[in-house]
């Protein structure tokens, strides 16, 4: 059986992750950093996703909540 | 040496690959889909003409759609000779369905182009990721562990499929050996395969078979080879044909899994640990299964053909697609899983739904009634023909080696009487030498239409009609 209290305590980090990777996606300059933090991303959304969270159909797209 | 685990020990002793989303409830996955469904139609409608277009046409908006069944019945169906013509407008390679910018399109496959002009597909990096992803439930469910190797028997070219098995395997975690290139003789891979002790073998059904006959040829028994699992896809497999699972099972020693797609869209749908279905993956599309004559979603347990909404490409979006797959749906099964399944897999195609006499003869029933034959081969065609006014099919079959041909008269009678028992009809069966029909290392094509164009299927006709008109 899967933990829910385990399960929403990821979905509520995974989420603060993300915006803690926008945050610096945008700004670093560093091709190299900048497209492993959107890779980062894009695994984090998939995490979210694949957890019954309705995030947005694509990370491009603005966060939600 | 540096010695670590893939997984953790809690890990490893899953039952399920994602058992959160494999068995979430019904009403979740529902009110899921409905949530995925409109964040998708609004982004379709924005950002492709041919949606946007569609739609006005149909006057429906995004807005409108309040729950699953006004999903189904007010948004149009969508099908491949809708999208292919437009893909010969200049700078618009993947043809109007576009959403996305051309700079997120990663990677480039197509259609072989059997029934007329290859659909080309285009996929962002995500989409990848995703459908590589979408095989893992079948392995993990049937036993594979990201320790395990994994070997590649077929060269991958142009086509979408195995590619995404390669990557899906990466994501695994698991080893991978590719099999694949020009000089790569099926000799050559049974040696391989001895030497580097693969325990995955991924290719074609009728791979599988013909790798295995060259393993005897060399005096190698397969079932003492490291093989432990075969993975098939690109034709019929192991969950939609019983006898085939067993003859691939008895020959290498192995357990089988397979997985359901189509080349256009960026999802398979994994076989059932129980083996004898397939389950839609309800975390990357939606489906339902329509009745070809009514247009309505069928009950539970009736055939009709599996309608897909994909969520894994936002490059390309397939909304209320038509996979011209006639499918059994249940909305419960044995192995605990509440993804739809599909009873058997693929039951046949509404394109090639043959009716002799009468009765409709789907392909994998008859394909399951030549593998139950002792004598049979995996190689045989199902050959159709336009006799007057109506349709024929002729089985034409090789035997095994060690047949007489003084018995092929007697076995083809036999099949007749297992036909005529088991469906109800009689088909013309043609015993040919060994050797006689084509070997096929990707897709396998068993079914040869050679009936005049106007009988031939409704879709293989709509594409070629759609390139003489030009766009």
């Amino acid at each position: 059986m899967v933990d829910q209290n385990l399960i929403n305590k990821l979905v509520s980090n995974v989420k603060q992750a993300r915006r803690l990777i926008r945050e610096h996606e945008s700004e670093i300059g560093i091709p190299e950093i900048e497209r492993s933090l959107r890779i980062a991303d894009m695994n984090l959304h998939w995490i979210l996703w694949l957890l019954g969270e309705a995030v947005q159909y694509a990370p491009d797209i603005p966060l939600e909540d | 040496m540096y010695k670590g685990k893939l997984l953790s020990p809690k890990s490893y002793q899953a039952r399920y690959w994602n058992e959160y989303a494999q068995t979430m409830p019904r009403d979740k996955l529902n009110a899921l889909h409905l949530k995925r469904i409109k964040f998708l139609l609004d982004y379709a409608y924005n950002n492709s003409r041919f949606y946007r277009q569609l739609y006005d046409r149909s006057g429906v908006k995004p807005e409108d759609i309040n729950n699953l069944d006004d999903f189904k019945q007010k948004v149009p169906l969508t099908d491949k000779p809708m999208i292919q013509p437009s893909q010969r407008i200049p700078d618009l390679p993947y043809g109007d369905i576009t959403a996305c910018d051309d700079s997120f399109i990663q990677v480039h496959y197509q259609t072989s182009g059997t029934t007329g002009e290859p659909l080309l597909e285009g996929w962002e990096d995500y989409a990848v990721q995703r459908i590589g992803a979408s095989w893992c439930p079948a392995w993990w469910d049937v036993g594979i562990r990201p320790d395990d190797t994994f070997y590649f028997a077929f060269d991958f070219g142009a086509f979408a499929g195995f590619w995404s098995a390669l990557w899906g395997a990466i994501r695994f975690g698991a080893k991978v050996i590719s099999g694949a290139g020009v000089a790569m003789t099926s000799e050559e891979r049974i040696r391989q395969i001895i030497r580097l002790k693969p325990t995955v073998l991924v290719c074609t059904p009728t791979y599988a078979f013909r790798l295995a006959d060259v393993a005897r040829e060399m005096g190698i028994a397969p079932a003492t080879t490291s093989i432990k699992f075969h993975v098939g896809a690109g034709e019929p497999g192991p969950a939609s044909i019983s006898e085939l699972k067993r003859r691939i099972e008895e020959s290498w020693g192995c357990k089988t899994c397979e997985v359901l797609g189509i080349s256009e869209v960026p999802v398979s749908a994994p076989s059932c640990s129980m083996g004898d279905g397939i389950h839609e993956h309800e975390m990357h599309q939606f489906a339902w299964v329509r009745g070809p004559d009514t247009g309505k979603e069928v009950a539970e347990g009736e055939v009709g053909e599996r309608i897909i909404t994909c969520f894994s490409n936002f490059a390309t979006p397939f909304i209320n697609y038509r996979t011209h797959d006639l499918v059994r749906p249940y909305y419960s099964c044995p192995c605990g899983s509440t993804w739809l399944f599909y009873k058997n897999g693929v039951l046949g195609r509404t394109d090639y739904m043959v009716t002799i006499k009468g009765t409709n003869v789907y392909q994998t029933a008859l394909e399951n009634i030549i593998g139950g034959l002792p004598e049979a081969t995996s190689y045989y065609e199902l050959v159709l023909t336009r006799e007057k006014s109506a349709d024929n099919l002729t089985i034409r079959l090789e035997l095994k080696r060690d047949i007489p041909r003084e018995e092929y008269d007697s076995i083809a009678s036999k099949l007749k009487s297992e036909m005529r028992a088991r469906l109800g009809v009689t088909l013309p069966v043609e015993v040919v030498s060994p050797d006689t029909l084509p070997r096929y290392e990707v897709k396998t094509k068993r079914l040869i239409d050679k009936r005049p164009d106007k009988y031939r299927p409704e879709l293989a006709r709509k594409i070629k009609l759609s390139q003489q008109d030009g766009v």
